[in-house]
């Protein structure tokens, strides 16, 4: 026989294997066995559960709870076996059963709610699978549960406000627009500090893509996994947990999975929203016209000297805000037999901004499958493809800018139109014509993920998992032929994509050791990521005619960059686990990682932890009366972040001079002592289950240290090299504490009442930064030693408050921090017969600052409206009046200076705090009846930011210019369009 | 987690997870290659040492030459009444008022330096490359001519000069660098010859004229300054190849509007083909205002494109040179026959000799700057008339910055300035 006739029998014997799998319900090895099915419901109400797990213990075979509670375990082996259940937000519950052979066994489960549980097995930061009892350090994870009662406008809303430790900021309000996460702040000052992601253990690219030109924003990849696919989400927040992820892990660890199929006959479902977005809050309540853009018509368009001006082409509305369309639909089919279980799903969405033609549409695709084709083998193959539209309106720190433009009223860049200002007499401006600006991103996000784990016996288990992440961003902005203030027009072109290559390998064995109530699981493992990207970016000039453009089309094009980077990152783990009774757990592991980007001296890199966990509630002395489940840990570990592909090596830059002959330019100074940055966190909590499952406490005091942190430092100029260059010389920490209270104050079968609420509390300070006094991380911050990271420095108004005139500091001193230190969110959820249910999620961020640079710059050209009143009283005062000023206070009149020169954008450094109504939704569990042929169906009403309380002057506390902020990590709001309000009905049925 | 008792399979098992484990840290350890890669794109240092690199070089010298002088232009302009701010830049509205604080300067005394260091280190690469004939090859020549030009240019706009992180030094530092580096130019270009040669040669006698008057050494100046053709113009070239190519310079004065000839004293200047602006209408008729929004906008003519070149060193500039030698020795006459040469040259007629040697002198100013408009060089012509006594002493920059400090990232991060 041939080695390709063999080939072929054996591809045929798979083949066969796989249709057979795919095809029945009938045990693939069912000689000897028996099956389990059975309904898992919650105990207090008796509703079935979905998507809980069912696992037999010490084996891969398990299964997933339908949307009806129901699941089937087929091909168990006679005997006596452990089945064990758990959902997110019940007390996890194991159970012994009795199988034989050709039988079925019915086993329901009823479960507790339980604020905490510590049975409940986790996977992220562990190696191997865990109880959450047997890990040191905390852990949140959020519960599609909780996705469905929450209007989120995209995923990255998922996170914000529902775990402690996570920030969140929209940056704009632009559908489309990706925001900024944190966890737990900032561990780096040049690196980044977006946590890494992965979905169904596949890791994807998780850092910042290309920033539109004149969008001023960009996507985030984390939304390209869609609310209506996750089952679950846990977060890992600092060093200490995230070891044993490596080089790259000190922003911490998201972990998204996805609803995988249940045994049983095929369940739909369909989802569909319908609602709208509207502007409500920009700029302060004190001016109506919100910066001019929802009123662009009227009295109120006036400068400060009451001089009028007129917006001929402003909507007829006489705003230009208006409610933009948000339609969305999904729908699923999840199903299987024994052996093979799939989950199917498409998603659709079109949504419209509040300023036209600003939108956002997504469509894409899900599959999960998981085949186990022996008993002691398990293949998952998850793949997803999500393909977007934003057309965005240009925005943010660009002379085309919307809120730029609009924002500064007569002093905009758009004037004259094309003849409607003729016979006006006032100042008059045409912001309609820089609409015709087409910014506009197109992206494909494809994840495929193929995991096998093997496990010959209960105590071995081998994981493989290869995965492939590719981004593409295909980004133009083009000023037609005939734009205003480009008349042969322009378009500039951003081509990217960033693929991941992916290969995790993880192992584990559990055993008992010869000593009196110990156990051991240790685990080894290794990664390897190939990093590539490619990046092009191209500017085109003058079209000869109207229509539209390619590149092509313009008479003079240049290549503004290209980037063609690989970054190969690998490492490998050890961890073990020791167990004592199951109630004290000692781990401790080490990851070695070498990178590509290491300088040529640097070796390996060595990433050791330690954690123990000690559930002290196990003993029999520990009074159960109240407190049920009582943990103390304590994790210690480090983590870091590798510098960038060329940071290491003295390199030159190819440019072009003397008209067009190439020549070389010195691009980075290099350093090949170059290593990656190391933060080492220390971390403390207790969790408290208390009052049988209605009270659950969760507290953690952490304390990351960033040791060799990547500083760019700046060499002297004179030296020729103008670049910083990047050096281990920083040190940098972030402590802080974080409490989650979940607690269940009615519980019954009429009426179920919970509240939640999480408390972070973060203090940044910075201890080293090498010789320099600070360094420069953009858009008015810095870091300097002693103080926060980044926070905002310059000129100071020593007496903001008084009825004098403003005295300033003589040195640039601190002026606020950048990220908030305070996070509060407080929840409560109200649910009637299980047929009403009410949800509210309000947050609160606190403790920092924005650059308000609208206010600034609009003040400077007496066009900010909260001046005009001083202003006035500024004139009459230097008219004589010598009253006038008596209620002006010093900080006002630095702010709204007559004499512009007197002004700075340092006067408008302001308190950031916010609270907002993130959301509240009622929900209506529909009669099944009904809606002939369904299985369940409900309907709910929602509302996402309805109300916002600030002090913030600018046009929201949470915006930034992303193409301002780059690499760094300084914040500003430039002109960037504020978060919207978004009502939402959805309708979801499952048949 | 379930604990059972060890089988002897999975101690078998075990013990090959753990072998596996060392296996991979053995494998990871010591195949330090598998993280060697290869990105394309920028260049390593020792890439540039072979002879086909040279012209390379050289042309990054004149890339990043120009990629400076685009912006010390106006930076210069503003602080000498050549060109206004009508924008809505923070730093240009304090230079245009002439305040240069040192946080403010960074951008502009690195492209500065930059052009400098890569230029001098440049020549010491040069002459380290195998296979590569230093001195009869007109690159050679070119590398001397803008490490003179860009010692030059740190000469006229800084007030001290630091030469590769050392300390602090007065700036005429600058200047007899730029002098001896012209003086090897001026070796090199003639010994190659030819039109390249010849071009070469007299863009350094021209840049040692000027280099020797700013150390006072006038009769040597003059000397140098009259070999160089009336018609020579020597530029730092533009280009709307590639976006670093472009004149900065012109995007901000006509894709922008960030500076303005108006509430100048050129603003009253009519007629002159050395000083051309015009005005620019709304189509409502009125006068376009500057990118700040009520700054009336005079845009300069003087580079209309994106690619618009720059003179560095011109034979009508060698005629001011020697027009102020003349004045400087009291030789009112000598002084109008070197301007008015240059004047005709302009297809302007020519002026009277003054009276009075005081008069000559507003004269020769006005003539100096009408030439040099917007070539970044009038800051230091008042910073030096200004530094003078008698009838060439100019009060222009009384209450203002007479030159670019030394920026806050070299203070910081020199620490032979601490």
């Amino acid at each position: 026989m041939t080695v390709s006739v063999r080939r072929a029998l054996h591809l045929a014997r798979v083949a066969s294997l796989f249709a057979m799998a795919s095809a029945t319900t009938t045990p693939l090895f069912a000689q000897g066995t028996g099956t389990i099915k059975g309904v898992v419901k919650a105990a207090s109400t008796n509703r079935p559960l979905d998507e809980a797990q069912i696992a037999i213990v010490g084996s891969l075979r398990g299964a997933r709870t339908n949307a009806a509670g129901e699941y089937t375990i087929g091909g168990v082996e006679e005997g006596t076996v452990q089945l064990r259940v758990q959902r997110l937000g019940f007390a996890a519950s194991t159970r012994t059963v009795t199988v034989a052979a050709n039988q079925t066994l019915t086993v329901d489960f009823s479960l507790n709610e339980a604020a905490v549980s510590l049975e409940a097995v986790v996977v992220t930061g562990t190696a191997a699978q865990a109880r959450k009892k047997e890990i040191g350090n905390a852990m949140a994870a959020i519960s599609s549960q909780e996705l469905e009662v929450a209007p989120v406008q995209n995923t990255q809303d998922i996170l914000g406000a529902r775990a402690t430790g996570v920030t969140v900021m929209a940056n704009s309000g632009q559908p489309g627009t990706g925001g900024t996460i944190r966890l737990r702040g900032s561990n780096s000052i040049s690196q980044g500090n977006n946590p890494i992601i992965y979905v169904d253990g596949i890791r994807i690219f998780s850092e910042n893509g290309p920033v539109g030109l004149s969008s001023r924003q960009n996507s985030l990849t984390l939304n390209d996994v869609k609310a209506a696919d996750i089952e679950r989400i846990e977060v890992v927040k600092g060093a200490a947990a995230t070891t044993l992820y490596g080089t790259e892990a000190s922003g911490g660890v998201i972990q998204i999975f996805t609803k995988k199929g249940a045994t049983g006959r095929p369940q739909w479902s369909f989802e569909t929203s319908q609602g709208y977005n509207d502007l409500k809050d920009i700029g302060s309540p004190d001016d109506p016209t919100g910066y001019f853009v929802k009123q662009c018509r009227g009295p109120n368009l006036v400068d400060a000297t009451g001089a009028k001006f007129v917006d001929p082409t402003c909507p007829a509305s006489g705003s230009w805000a208006s409610k933009g369309q948000v339609q969305r639909y999904s729908t699923a089919v999840r199903g299987g037999g024994e052996a093979l279980t799939y989950a199917l799903s498409g998603n659709f969405a079109n949504e419209q901004g509040v300023i036209k033609p600003g939108g956002y549409k997504e469509g894409g695709y899900r599959g999960n499958f998981v085949f186990s084709p022996t008993k002691s083998l398990l293949l998952a193959l998850s793949n997803s493809y999500q393909k977007n539209y934003t057309r965005w309106i240009p925005d943010g720190n660009n002379a085309s800018g919307f809120l730029l433009n609009v924002g500064r009223g007569p002093f905009n860049n758009f004037k004259g139109g094309r003849g409607e200002c003729a016979n006006i007499t006032e100042t008059c401006v045409t912001n309609a014509y820089l609409l015709e600006l087409v910014p506009e991103r197109r992206g494909d996000h494809f994840i495929t993920g193929l995991t096998g784990t093997w496990s010959p016996n209960a105590n071995i288990t081998n994981r493989l998992a290869v995965g492939y992440d590719y981004n593409s961003n295909d980004n133009s902005d083009t000023y037609p032929f005939g734009f205003l203030n480009i008349p042969r027009g322009q378009i500039w072109k951003q081509d990217w994509n960033h693929t991941k290559l992916s290969l995790d390998y993880t192992g584990s064995l559990v055993s008992t050791l010869p000593l009196g109530g110990l156990a051991s699981t240790f685990a080894w493992g290794g990664q390897m990521f190939e990093d590539r990207e490619y990046y092009t970016r191209v500017d085109g000039l003058d079209f000869a005619g109207p229509g539209d453009v390619t590149l092509a089309s313009a008479a003079r094009t240049s290549v503004l960059g290209q980037d063609r980077l690989r970054v190969i990152t690998a490492g490998m783990f050890l961890q073990e686990m020791i167990g004592w009774n199951d109630r004290l757990f000692v781990t401790a592991g080490l990851r070695v990682d070498g990178n590509s980007a290491f300088g040529k001296n640097f070796g390996l890199q060595k990433y050791p932890k330690i954690s123990a966990s000690y559930v002290m509630s196990d003993h029999d002395w520990f009074p159960k009366t109240f407190v049920q489940d009582f943990k103390v840990r304590a994790a210690l570990g480090e983590s870091g972040k590798a510098p960038g592909a060329f940071d290491a090596v003295r390199t030159w830059d190819p440019v072009a001079g003397d008209d067009g002959v190439p020549g070389f330019t010195p691009a980075q100074r290099g350093n090949p002592d170059l290593g990656p940055e190391r933060t080492r966190e220390v971390e403390l909590g207790f969790d408290v289950g208390a009052f049988d499952g209605r009270l659950g406490i969760e507290a953690t005091y952490f304390d990351a240290r960033t040791r060799d942190a990547l500083i760019p430092v700046t060499y002297s100029p004179s030296e020729g090299f103008t670049r910083t260059q990047l050096e281990n010389v920083g040190e940098i920490g972030n402590k802080g504490y974080e409490v989650s209270i979940n607690g269940a104050f009615v519980r019954n079968a009429t009426l179920e009442w919970s509240g939640r609420l999480n408390v972070t509390r973060t203090r940044s300070n910075t201890y080293d930064i090498g010789s320099a006094p600070s360094i420069s991380t953009g858009l008015s911050t810095e870091i300097r030693k002693g103080y926060a990271v980044p926070a905002y420095y310059g000129t100071r108004i020593l007496n903001p408050d008084k009825f004098e005139a403003p005295q300033l500091s003589t040195t640039n001193e601190f002026l606020g921090l950048v990220y908030p230190t305070r996070l509060y969110s407080l929840g409560t959820s109200l649910s009637y017969k299980n047929l009403l249910t009410l949800d509210v999620l309000g947050e609160y961020q606190g403790g920092h600052s924005l650059a308000n640079w609208i206010g600034y710059q609009n003040a400077r050209r007496g066009i900010f409206p909260l001046c005009y009143a001083t202003e006035t009283k500024l004139r009459a005062s230097a008219a004589g009046d010598a009253f006038a000023l008596n209620d002006v206070t010093a900080l006002q009149r630095a702010r709204c200076a007559i004499n512009r020169a007197q002004m700075s954008d340092k006067y408008f450094i302001e308190d950031a705090s916010f609270f907002k109504l993130r959301n509240v939704s009622v929900t209506w569990n529909l009669p099944a009846r009904w809606i002939p042929g369904s299985r369940s169906a409900s309907l709910m009403v929602a509302g996402r930011n309805l109300f916002r309380k600030t002090d913030y002057l600018g046009s929201d506390p949470e915006v930034a210019d992303a193409r301002d902020a780059g690499a760094a990590i300084g914040r500003r709001d430039y002109y960037n369009m504020p978060p919207v309000r978004t009502f939402l009905a959805t309708f979801r049925m499952g048949f | 987690m379930t604990m059972t008792t060890h089988t002897k399979q999975q101690r078998v098992a075990g013990r090959w997870g753990v072998a596996g484990a060392l296996a991979a840290t053995v494998a990871l350890a010591g195949c330090q290659g598998f993280f060697d890669v290869v990105n394309p794109g920028p260049l390593s240092d020792e890439e540039l040492n072979v002879p086909a690199a040279v012209q390379g070089v050289v042309t990054g010298m004149s890339a990043d030459f120009s990629v400076m002088f685009d912006y010390i232009v106006p930076v210069s302009g503003m602080a000498s009444d050549e060109i206004s701010h009508g924008g809505s830049y923070t730093a240009e509205g304090l230079w245009v008022r002439g305040i240069f604080r040192a946080e403010d300067v960074n951008g502009q005394w690195a492209n500065m330096q930059r052009a400098r260091w890569v230029a001098e280190h440049g020549i010491e690469r040069m002459k380290g490359v195998g296979g590569y004939a230093f001195d009869t090859n007109i690159l050679s020549a070119r590398a001397y001519l803008w490490a003179g030009l860009a010692n030059r240019t740190l000469g006229e706009i800084a007030c001290d000069a630091i030469i590769d992180g050392g300390p602090k030094q007065a700036n005429s530092v600058y200047f007899t660098r730029a002098e001896a580096h012209y003086t090897e130019a001026i070796r090199i270009a003639t010994a190659v010859g030819g039109t390249a040669g010849t071009a070469v040669a007299n863009a350094a006698y021209g840049g040692r004229a000027a280099a020797k008057a700013a150390l006072g050494k006038w009769a040597e100046a003059v000397s140098d300054a009259q070999r160089i053709p009336i018609n020579f113009v020597y530029n730092a070239v533009y280009s709307t190849n590639s976006s670093r190519e472009n004149n900065q310079f012109v995007s901000e004065t006509w894709v922008r509007r960030e500076f303005t000839v108006w509430g100048t004293r050129w603003a009253n200047v009519f007629k002159d083909p050395r000083v051309p602006w015009d005005t620019v209408k709304t189509s409502s008729g009125a006068i376009q205002k500057g990118q700040d929004g009520k700054t009336n906008y005079f845009r300069q003519r003087k580079y209309p494109d994106l690619g618009a070149e720059i003179p560095l060193v011109k034979g009508t500039e060698m005629l001011m040179i020697r027009a102020e030698e003349r004045l400087r020795a009291g030789d009112i006459n000598g002084a109008y026959g070197h301007m008015n040469t240059a004047r005709t040259f302009y297809g302007l007629p020519a002026l009277t000799p003054a009276a009075s040697l005081a008069q000559a002198w507003t004269d020769f100013k006005a003539e100096r700057g009408a030439t040099l408009w917007l070539e970044g060089r009038r800051w230091f012509d008042l910073r030096r008339w200004g530094a003078e006594t008698g009838p060439m002493n100019d009060t222009f920059l009384t209450g203002r910055a007479t030159c670019m400090p030394i920026s806050q990232n070299e203070v910081d991060a020199n620490p032979n300035l601490h």
